[in-house]
């Protein structure tokens, strides 16, 4: 593996998988000296019978200090401040996180006002704000997809002023991350292949961009190769038990990777597809992806050649010549791209033109593209990304997604 | 892979590795709170200018370091009692290591002192555990060590002790203090890290968590130890030397690396049948103990693959890349891996003329002790029955593949 | 404790002296920019009135500040972030980093790639900041260097290889 002249990689967070792993809570908590957790989640995970679950997994083994699932899909302050008046109402002495990466910011918010005694969330936001160990913190990621459970950021929006809080900080990463299979065994096809190929872009961005590294290599790898080989079954066969847990250990892996190696282009105009069109992020993975390992090519077209191996398998890979073997990569997660438009019956987009709204709209209309791309010219993950990009190659890039067409190589600049 | 149904995986250090790293640790102990490191080393480090190039890099922080660089063979549970008092006396608030097996040891007891009640080493010698975080502490290896220096374990003067509290914060791997240094102890230091990341393959709750850190370290090894035995023993004129410097640099860190990871996933799954027996050899032979363990690293692959029936064909891909993996028939990728670390020990047995041993007999210890060996081993780990420690160490003995 | 011994680390005057002097040219050549190349005035158009940038080492600089004044205007700061209110704040984590970048043996991009250092504030804004120091090195280095400097050397005209560089250098050190 690539030994880069200089890397860092860091992953506090102690994972705990399997198919009955939630039962590990009460001990996990009580060596870190806490009995009476406050859980945090939001009511999707309620209404899917998960919490029930959890709160049977914990038994009588500890006291539920107190459950709150009102965290809403955009959680805010107001939220975070409310949890954490309740917390230190009901004499709490930890937390853990069911849900995915609203909720768990939201409890990583709730954990920074409780363990600093703070009043004012804002002072906390600069690098190096945190200087101790906050409360433990338990994840119980019910996606297999954000990796929010390994990441040490939390995003938390103050609607009242309009501004975004950013807060980064090793302290942030929660102490476990309870990966059991049981959370994401009912989740719809459609959200399981989207939630997979968002996991599947973490770890393909974090080996190809600038940042790449040994450890968060292996790590890629490893996610790339549980994905590819699962993702399809378990969307036509949802309680595949062991194939949840692969999925599930895949999107921590690619977490894992993408926390210390950072993501890329993808992420870039993803992560603006979804604000300005308020499309899912997962959608905007999936279709992008192609399109990122395409737009670079010329600068890391050695590392997309060596994932093939990990997307198509061994034979594919030894029986592609070497030159070949980037474009196939790019064929590859294409093709499973199709196969899950497929084994969905048509929900898995395939582009960006193909997205439809609840009221059967498109999402994603030709002329929001020059508005997204000016938005993604704002995105920090540009940093990362081997090649460079401005406004013009955001397009060219953003109009081939829409279409469905691949990238002609002879328009990307090579400066 | 087919995942187990339970496994769990911790490393709470933060790795930083490479040119500069140094010029991080500054930053890297503010963010831990940390304003006035006690740097614990040995005479010959900063006889051979490795303090300079610490101190070099708090330039412009206007941080007092503290610097005692007398640990030795000798240090012990009393030198542990005049360096807490040092510690408090002078307002010490974290530890950075510069060095290897002994140093690190004597730190890790002395922050088990001075984060709690000094009562607390008591406490521990007597059985207790360890149960909070302890103070700040910095690991900088250098190109020797054992492979467990980042792990939970620390062992001084017969007081042994074993937490996760006990992996450093921090490890920084820089290539400026990873100078030449006894080929004898750069394999000793290689063969530990292989073992301990070829026994993660090998253990029962093997997941794809832990193998990350697994294979780089048998990458690291397996693609650098003999490149760098070699080239070590090549007379060069100046030039050439300073060129021939500038690749080992890169070779040396990216062993270092695979030691620190061992460490990291050595701390997860203890010992397998290599390291364990490995011990006991060492002890009776005198060699040191990385060396014992990786002679017997192939037997137990053997054991693992072909008694056991585990499937170690994964382990040829960190050994051979990608590209060789692929092509190589899944049937012959077992054998590739395990042959590839016969070489390994053969070639380095040819290298330093005999001085790194191939079989047991080149140990020169005797047949008859096998048994003993055997059964000491079984007893302390419940993986091992006697008659399959016995098959690997007869085989090492005479350097004869186990075969099903 | 005869093995014992305090240390006081001290400084690095002539680094200091030098990454002083470079940072003090290329905040004024970022201000020489501004009114020579187009695409940096009209970066600078979009980003709010008021607004600061500043690049620095920790713990204590150098640093450069540059901002731009209520009536537009693109301004060398000078070199102290003290009691400033800045919109973005680059930080490298030591002064070698800074050192590195300054004598080409590390580009920005990678040194971010690499730790070594942190970016605080608007992120937008940050990346607009970026962009801007991207064309000032394209100005202010011969293209070799500045092709180790950032990712893509890109494609200008003659008017602004020769006459704008020229322009901005000279504005840079005479400094109007
Ligand atoms: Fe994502």
């Amino acid at each position: 593996m690539l030994l880069p002249s200089y890397y860092e990689y860091c992953c506090r967070v102690k994972t705990v998988a399997g198919h009955e792993v939630l039962e590990r809570i009460p001990e996990l908590l009580s060596s870190m000296h806490a009995g009476k957790p406050m859980i945090i989640t939001d009511k999707g995970v309620v209404a899917a019978g998960l919490m029930d679950i959890v709160t049977g997994a914990l038994a009588d083994k500890l006291v539920i200090g107190s459950i709150e699932d009102d965290v809403p899909p955009d959680s805010d302050l107001r939220v975070v401040n409310e949890l954490a008046r309740k917390y230190k109402a009901k004499g709490c002495d930890s937390i853990i996180a069911v849900g995915g990466g609203s909720v768990l910011d939201t409890a990583k918010g709730v954990n920074i006002i409780v363990s600093e005694n703070a009043d004012d969330l804002m002072k906390f936001t600069g690098a190096g704000a945190l200087k101790r160990k906050l409360k433990p913190l338990v994840a119980v990621p019910t996606t297999a997809g954000t990796g929010s459970e390994v990441t040490l950021v939390a995003v938390i929006a103050d609607h009242e002023k309009n501004r975004k809080m950013l807060f980064t900080s090793y302290f942030l990463l929660p102490d476990v991350a309870v990966i059991d299979s049981r959370m994401t065994m009912t989740l719809p096809d459609f959200l399981t292949a989207m939630t997979a190929m968002d996991a599947l872009t973490h770890a393909v961005e974090a080996y190809t961009c600038l940042s790449k590294n040994p450890v968060s290599d292996a790590c890629a790898l490893e996610a790339i190769t549980l994905i590819s080989r699962n993702v399809l079954n378990v969307v036509k066969n949802p309680t595949d038990k062991d194939g949840r847990l692969a999925l599930a250990t895949a999107a921590t892996l690619a977490g894992m990777a993408f926390s210390n190696s950072m993501v890329a282009m993808v992420h870039t105009i993803g992560h603006s597809v979804g604000a300005v069109c308020h499309v899912p992020h997962g959608t905007c993975m999936s279709i992008l992806l192609p399109y990122g390992l395409e737009y670079n090519m010329h600068k890391n077209g050695e590392y997309t050649a060596e994932l093939l191996y990990a997307v198509a398998g061994e034979k594919v890979f030894a029986s592609t010549p070497k030159e070949q073997r980037a474009a196939k990569t790019v064929e590859y997660i294409r093709g499973m791209n199709q196969a899950l438009h497929d084994a969905t019956g048509g929900r898995h987009a395939r582009c960006l033109r193909e997205i439809m709204g609840r009221d059967g709209k498109p999402m994603v209309p030709a002329g929001t593209l020059e508005t997204i791309a000016r938005v993604a010219l704002g995105d920090g993950s540009i940093f990362y990304n081997p090649e460079d990009l401005d406004f013009d190659d955001m397009m060219m890039v953003l109009t081939a997604a829409w279409e469905g067409v691949k990238l002609d190589q002879n328009m990307i600049k090579k400066g | 892979m087919q995942l187990p149904d339970h496994f769990e995986f911790m490393c709470p250090v933060k790795t930083g590795s490479g040119s500069q790293a140094l010029s991080h640790l500054p930053s890297d102990l503010a963010a831990l709170d940390a304003r006035k490191p006690l740097i614990l080393t040995e005479k010959k480090n900063s006889e051979k200018g490795l303090v300079k190039h610490l101190v070099q890099a708090f330039k412009t922080w206007n941080i007092t370091l503290g610097v005692y660089d007398g640990i030795d063979d000798g240090t012990n549970l009393e030198t542990v009692k005049e360096l807490y008092n040092l510690y408090l006396d002078r307002g010490f608030d974290s530890l950075i290591v510069l060095g290897n097996g002994n140093v690190m040891n004597t730190a890790k007891i002395l922050n088990i002192a001075v984060s709690g009640k000094p009562e607390d080493l008591k406490r521990v010698k007597e059985g207790g555990t360890i149960t909070e975080p302890l103070k700040p502490m910095v690991y900088i290896p250098v190109i020797s060590g054992t492979g467990t220096e980042t792990s939970g374990d620390a062992c001084l003067d017969g007081l042994c002790v074993s937490s996760t509290f006990l992996m450093p914060d921090i490890v920084t791997i820089d290539p400026k203090v990873l100078l030449d240094e006894d080929p004898e102890k750069v394999v000793n230091t290689g063969l530990a890290a292989l073992t301990y990341g070829v026994e993660a393959y090998m253990a029962d709750d093997a997941n794809p968590v832990t193998l990350t850190y697994a294979q780089l370290a048998v990458d690291f090894v397996v693609n650098n130890l003999e490149v760098l035995v070699r080239e070590s023993l090549v007379a060069r004129g100046k030039v050439k030397a300073a060129i021939r410097e500038f690749q080992a640099k890169k070779e040396r860190t990216a062993l270092v690396n695979a030691a620190c990871m061992a460490g990291y996933v050595y701390a997860s799954t203890g010992r397998g049948l290599a390291s364990s027996l490995g011990a006991h050899v060492a002890d009776a032979s005198g060699f040191p103990k990385g060396i014992a363990m990786g002679l017997l690293l192939p037997y137990a692959m053997d054991v693992s693959a072909r008694i056991k029936g585990r499937d170690l064909s994964s382990l040829m891909r960190p050994m051979a890349g990608i590209e060789m993996f692929c092509c190589t028939p899944e049937a012959q990728r077992f054998d590739y891996a395990v042959n590839r670390v016969r070489l390994l020990q053969n070639e380095l047995f040819s290298l330093t003329g005999g001085r790194v041993p191939r079989t047991l007999e080149d140990m020169r210890i005797t047949r008859k002790t096998l048994a003993g060996i055997a059964e000491k081993t079984s007893q302390e780990n419940g993986a091992c029955d006697s008659a399959l420690c016995l098959t690997i160490l007869e085989h090492a003995y005479d350097g004869k593949p186990v075969v099903s | 404790m005869n093995d014992f011994k305090e240390i006081e680390p001290g400084g690095r005057p002539f680094v200091r002296a030098y990454l002083e002097f470079m940072l003090w040219f290329v905040g004024r050549a970022i201000q020489a920019a501004s009114k020579v190349d187009d695409s940096v005035r009209r970066e600078f158009a979009e980003l709010p009135e008021g607004f600061t940038f500043a690049l620095t080492a920790a713990p204590a600089g150098p640093s450069m500040v540059v901002g731009k004044d209520n009536a537009g205007k693109v301004k060398y700061l000078g070199r102290s972030i003290e009691g400033r209110n800045l919109n973005v704040k680059m930080t490298l984590k030591s002064m070698e980093g800074l050192f590195q970048l300054f004598t080409f043996r590390e580009s920005t991009p990678i040194a971010n790639a690499r730790d070594r250092l942190f970016v605080e504030g608007n992120i937008p804004e940050a990346c607009a900041a970026v962009r801007i120091l991207d064309i000032v090195q394209v100005y202010l280095l011969p293209k070799p260097v500045a092709k180790l400097a950032i990712k893509r050397y890109p494609i200008w005209d003659l008017k602004r290889h020769s006459w704008n560089r020229a322009m901005v250098n000279l504005r840079a050190v005479i400094g109007f």
